[in-house]
């Protein structure tokens, strides 16, 4: 009488871990396997559109680009490097690491670094429209 | 002498109606969690956009159930009906008629609480994809794009998910028929740290358990700086958490555009259970990526936002009455939970001490703990931590790549469950 019974309970249990197993191969498959396929996309892509926009400067103009970025750079030198008023080499490399990373080139030269005695509002909104996405507490 | 008696009366009908009379200790206990939570979520901050509606819901549903009850039909005798309403006739009666054993009755409708109605959008599954159509608005999916490799951080955070469901099934052996395959699958989902995915797969697979899932999942996620420093700490070496890496690459505007639109017809085709969610999630940040539609995309991340998550804090706070809560169940979930949420923070170091070896050095493994959504709680906490042993190492942007590839890999997470157990 008991044997049909536990012959039944066995066979739910090793459905049950069956299907947890199924569960648990199939999930980490398909999460790794889409997300690694977005990956291969994303640097497809990248690849593409970065050697398309950076096609169109290059014929007319050759590096010119650089030299008038850097030019931008050599236009604020109200405050030489000779002149380190507040200027440490730390705060140097900084920014000049920061114009290289904006700029996507090692291809400059600071020359001069000018401090602002105060900020304009356009900065001010660029500053808070760039650390808006990690404020505090009003994401989920 | 009637009319003493008529107050007489209207005082004990008012006494056996009120509160007082049909609560249970129940009601009572969660009446005391939801103060708690309350004062979690007022004097301690956390997460107090969405734990303080949920703890007022449960405050009111506790102490006027009513307030979520269903619509009901009341059956009236007709001449008891046609007695009470003198100018309604037999033709004029507006209401459905039946007859039993030769006595006609009036089906007449009772309105459903105001929860029940609000309720609905957390059932249809509405709420979660309104929630991620604000959240893709606020995203920046630029630390992600400019280090694509974050995606592997991201996935391996979610493998928590699934050890967690095998966990639940597990305690069937303990405590027989306590967690069907279904409710496991709802549970394990937890461990992806993301709110909306929670209730969004608990509405499907389990929507009996929705309350105790919710507010283990925002708990946990409010929790975040306090579980998983000690994980962290514990898996990595010193040398692991001081490595400072490389700045990312800028990311043009064109790259940002065709981010959602790739992601969307990727995940849409492959898992369609995830469209909902991912799809939102990536048409709320064509909006903000896009800089074509300023108007939507401001209500996309302010208004809107802002009246699902009350809409969505309350009606599933209110889920969480005392008869539905206080059982064995919970306490299984609750420690499930955090079963999640811890394997999700070690499975999402160990693949960045994975990435760790494989660069050579270059990858700082801390940045693998924000693989588990809980956005950007996680990442916040993966720079403050690598901060500890070099103050000088600025670890956020890097780990916000984990971060929201753990939104769209806890949405992917969902997608698998809901498919197979669904």
């Amino acid at each position: 009488m008991f044997l049909p019974i536990l012959a039944n309970v066995a066979n739910e249990t090793e459905n049950v871990w069956g299907l947890s197993l199924n569960v648990l191969v199939t999930g980490i498959v398909v999460v790794f396997a889409v997300l690694l396929l977005l990956i291969l996309l994303i640097k497809l892509y990248s690849t593409i559109v970065y050697k398309a926009q950076n096609r169109t400067p290059k014929s007319p103009k050759g590096d010119g680009g650089n030299v008038a970025k850097s030019a931008v750079i050599d236009n604020g030198s109200a405050m030489a490097l000779t002149q380190p008023q507040g200027l440490t080499d730390e705060l140097i490399a900084v920014i000049t690491a920061a114009a290289v990373t904006a700029m996507g080139t090692s291809n400059i030269r600071v020359t001069g670094i000018r401090k602002r005695t105060s900020r304009s509002e356009w900065s001010n909104a660029g500053i808070n429209e760039s650390v808006k996405p990690f404020r505090m507490g009003d994401w989920k | 002498m009637n009319i003493w008696q008529g107050f007489v009366d209207s005082l004990i009908y008012l006494f056996q109606t009120s509160g007082l009379a049909t609560l249970t200790w129940q009601n009572y206990v969660m009446v005391a969690v939801a103060c708690v939570l309350l004062y979690l979520a007022i004097k301690k901050q956390y997460e107090p956009l969405l734990l303080l509606p949920i703890a007022f819901g449960m405050l009111l549903v506790n102490l006027f159930p009513g307030i979520m009850g269903a619509p009901s039909t009341e059956m009236i005798p007709l001449t008891e009906y046609l007695a009470s309403h003198p100018d309604v006739t037999e033709a004029t009666i507006g209401y459905p008629i039946t007859t039993l054993e030769g006595i006609q009755y009036v089906n007449y409708p009772h309105n459903g609480g105001l929860f029940y109605y609000l309720y609905q959008g957390v059932k249809l599954g509405i709420y979660p994809p309104l929630i991620f159509l604000g959240i893709g608005a606020m995203t920046d999916f630029g630390p992600l794009i400019s280090n694509p490799k974050s995606f592997i951080l991201g996935a391996a955070a979610q493998v928590g998910i699934f050890i967690t469901f095998i966990g639940a099934i597990a305690l069937n052996v303990f405590f027989p028929g306590i967690f069907t395959p279904a409710q496991a699958g709802a549970i394990g989902i937890i461990g992806g740290a993301d709110g909306p995915t929670a209730i969004y797969v608990a509405t499907k697979l389990a929507p009996e358990l929705l309350g105790p899932i919710a507010v283990a999942a925002y708990s946990y996620m409010a929790l975040v700086p306090i579980i998983q420093p000690p994980i962290m700490k514990a898996l990595t070496t010193k040398k692991e958490r001081s490595v400072v890496m490389e700045v990312t690459r800028p990311v043009s505007k064109l790259e940002k555009i065709l981010f959602p639109i790739i992601v969307t017809i990727v995940i849409a085709l492959i898992l369609p259970d995830a469209a909902p969610l991912v799809g939102m999630l990536m048409l709320g940040n064509l909006f903000k990526e896009s800089g074509v539609v300023d108007r939507i995309f401001k209500t996309a991340q302010n208004e809107l936002m802002n009246i699902v998550t009350i809409f969505l804090g309350v009606t599933v706070g209110a889920t969480a009455t005392g008869q539905n809560f206080l059982k064995v169940q919970t306490l299984g979930i609750i420690a499930l939970g955090l079963l999640a949420f811890c394997m999700g923070t070690a499975c999402g170091i160990l693949f960045g001490k994975l990435m760790y070896v494989v660069t050579k050095g270059k990858v700082n493994p801390l940045i693998g703990s924000a693989g588990v959504s809980a956005v950007p709680m996680a990442a916040r906490v993966a720079n403050k931590v690598g901060q500890q042993e070099n103050p000088a190492n600025f670890l956020l942007m890097h780990a916000m790549g984990p971060n929201v590839a753990g939104v769209i890999g806890s949405a992917v997470a969902a997608g698998v469950l809901l498919s197979i157990l669904g």
